[in-house]
C-alpha cells in the first residue's frame, strides 16, 4: 500500500512538476506555428527525460551517491567543472525565466508590470527555502501543479481529431519555415529534457535515502510521471493549435497564450490560465535554486540538504540565496520572458551532451551500479536524443539570432 | 552523420534564402498575427472571458507589436 501511494506521489510529482515556462512557452508557440506538426518532439524529449529521471534515481538508489558527487569522484574535479558550468549557466537562464513566469502570471492579474514583481517574487521564493523541507519543495508545488490538468480539460473541450494527434507523433518535415521549426523542436526538447530534472530527482532520491528497494518505484514514477506530464504539455500544443493556428495567430508575446484556455473555458480559463503559469513557474524556480545549491554543495562536498537548517549548511543556503537573487535581478532589467525562456530552452538542448554523457559513463561503470548498469536501449535513446538535439541547436540558434 | 549534415546544410540554405523576400513574408505574417489576435480578444471580451485588466495589456501590446511590423514593412518596401 505505501509503495501504491509512493507512486501516486511520484505521479502528481510528474504532471505536477513537468509543466513549467519552458514547457508551457515552446508547447504554446509550436502549436500556434505548426499546428498538430510538432507533437513528436514532446514525446521524444518525455521519452528521453524518463529515461534519464530513472538513471538518477538508480544512481542514488543503488550508489547512494548524489550525481554531482559521483561525478567528481569519477571524473576528477577539472573536468567535473565542465559540466558543473554547463549545468549551472542554462539552470540559472532557466531560473530567470521561471522568475519570470510567475511575476507575469502577476502581471495579468494585477496589471502591474512584470519587473515590479521579480524582486518580491525572488525573496517569496527564498523564505518558501529557508524555512521549507525538501518535502514541502517537492510534494507541496507539485500538488498544486496539478491546476494545470486545466490544460487537458480545455483541450478536450475543444474536440481534436485524435488521429491527427496521434499521426502526429511520428516526426514529419515541415510544410513552411523550416529553420523556425527545427529551432521550435530544439526548444522544445531543450524544455522537456531540462538537466534540473533529473539532478534534483536524483538529489532528492539521496535526501530520502532511497534503497535498492525503491528500483520499482522509480521505474514507475519515471516512466508514468514523466508520459502523463508530456501529456500535458501536449495538451498546451492542442490548445494553441486549435485556437491560435487557424487563425493566423503566432505567438510572440506571452500575452496572447492565456486566450488558448479563455476560448474552451471562459473567465475560468483565464483563472486557471494564471494560476497554472504561477504554480508551475513558482515550483520549478524552488527546483532549480535548490539544484543549484545541491550541485554546487555536493560537487565540492560541502553539507548540504533542505532538511538541513540553514545555519548548519550556511554555504549551500548560499548559494539558492544568490542564484534567486541573481535571477530576480536579470528580470528587473525588463528583459523579454518570452525570448528569454526560447532562448534558455535552445541552450538547454545544446549543452545537453556535456551534462547528460557523465551521467551515461557513471551508469555504464559497475563500481557504481554493480549489476544495476544501464542497458543498450537506455544508453542508445538518451545518447541519440542528446546528440540530435544538440547538432540541430547548434545550426538553428544562429539562424534564429540573425534571421530575425 | 550523413543525415545530420544534410539538416544542417538544409538550415542553412534556408537562412540564405531569407532575404528580403522572406522578411516581407515575415513581417506580413505578424502583422496579420497581431489583427488576428487583436479580433480574438475582442470576441473574448465580449463574452466576459477576459478581465478588463488583462484585456488592456492584450490590447497595448498588440498595438505596440502591429506598430513595430508595419514600421518593419516600410523599410523593407523602401530597399
Amino acid at each position: 500500500m505505501s509503495k501504491l501511494l509512493e507512486i501516486a506521489l511520484g505521479l502528481v510529482t510528474g504532471i505536477g512538476g513537468f509543466l513549467e515556462a519552458g514547457s508551457l512557452a515552446t508547447s504554446a508557440q509550436a502549436g500556434a506555428e505548426f499546428g498538430y506538426q510538432l507533437i513528436w518532439a514532446i514525446a521524444l524529449g518525455a521519452i528521453c527525460i524518463a529515461f534519464l529521471v530513472e538513471m538518477g534515481g538508480r544512481l542514488a538508489a543503488v550508489s547512494h551517491h548524489p550525481l554531482p558527487d559521483a561525478m567528481r569522484e569519477r571524473f576528477g574535479i577539472r573536468f567535473f567543472l565542465v559540466p558543473l558550468l554547463a549545468v549551472a549557466l542554462v539552470s540559472f537562464l532557466v531560473l530567470a525565466s521561471e522568475i519570470g513566469g510567475v511575476c507575469l502570471a502577476l502581471q495579468f492579474t494585477t496589471g502591474v508590470a512584470f519587473r515590479w514583481w521579480a524582486l518580491p517574487v525572488a525573496a517569496a521564493l527564498w523564505l518558501f527555502l529557508w524555512k521549507g523541507t525538501f518535502g514541502l519543495v517537492e510534494q507541496g508545488a507539485s500538488l498544486l501543479g496539478l491546476v494545470t490538468l486545466s490544460f487537458a480539460a480545455g483541450a478536450l473541450k475543444l474536440h481534436p481529431a485524435l488521429h491527427q494527434v496521434g499521426a502526429a507523433l511520428l516526426p514529419s518535415l515541415p510544410t513552411h519555415d523550416p529553420a523556425k521549426y527545427w529551432f521550435m523542436a530544439v526548444s522544445i526538447l531543450g524544455a522537456s529534457v531540462s538537466p534540473y530534472l533529473f539532478y534534483f530527482y536524483s538529489a532528492g532520491a539521496v535526501e530520502d535515502e532511497w534503497d535498492e528497494g525503491y528500483l520499482g518505484i522509480n521505474r514507475a514514477v519515471a516512466g508514468l510521471g514523466m508520459t502523463f506530464g508530456g501529456a500535458v504539455a501536449v495538451a498546451v500544443l492542442v490548445c494553441a493549435a486549435l485556437v491560435l493556428h487557424p487563425r493566423g495567430i503566432q505567438v510572440d508575446r506571452y500575452e496572447q497564450v492565456p486566450l488558448i484556455l479563455t476560448e474552451p473555458l471562459g473567465l475560468w480559463g483565464f483563472r486557471l490560465f494564471a494560476a497554472s503559469l504561477a504554480v508551475a513557474c513558482f515550483g520549478a524556480a524552488l527546483e532549480i535554486a535548490l539544484l543549484l545549491a545541491y550541485l554546487v554543495a555536493q560537487g565540492f562536498g560541502w553539507r548540504w540538504g533542505e532538511n538541513v537548517r540553514p545555519r548548519h549548511a550556511a554555504r549551500f543556503a548560499l548559494v539558492y540565496s544568490a542564484a534567486l537573487l541573481l535571477g530576480g535581478l536579470v528580470i528587473v532589467t525588463g528583459l523579454d520572458p518570452l525570448k528569454l525562456t526560447i532562448f534558455s530552452m535552445a541552450l538547454t538542448a545544446l549543452s545537453l551532451p556535456v551534462t547528460v554523457m557523465p551521467l551515461l559513463v557513471l551508469m555504464n561503470d559497475p563500481d557504481y551500479l554493480g549489476d544495476r548498469t544501464n542497458g543498450w536501449l537506455s544508453n542508445a535513446a538518451v545518447l541519440c536524443v542528446s546528440v540530435l538535439a544538440a547538432v540541430v541547436a547548434l545550426v538553428t540558434i544562429p539562424l534564429q539570432i540573425f534571421g530575425s | 552523420m550523413g543525415v545530420l549534415r544534410k539538416v544542417a546544410v538544409c538550415l542553412l540554405f534556408a537562412a540564405c534564402g531569407r532575404s528580403a523576400t522572406g522578411t516581407a513574408e515575415r513581417t506580413r505574417a505578424e502583422l496579420h498575427s497581431w489583427e488576428a489576435t487583436r479580433a480574438l480578444l475582442e470576441q473574448e471580451a465580449a463574452r466576459g472571458a477576459v478581465p478588463a485588466v488583462f484585456a488592456r495589456q492584450l490590447r497595448q501590446a498588440a498595438e505596440e507589436e502591429r506598430r513595430k511590423a508595419a514600421a518593419q514593412r516600410e523599410r523593407v518596401s523602401a530597399r
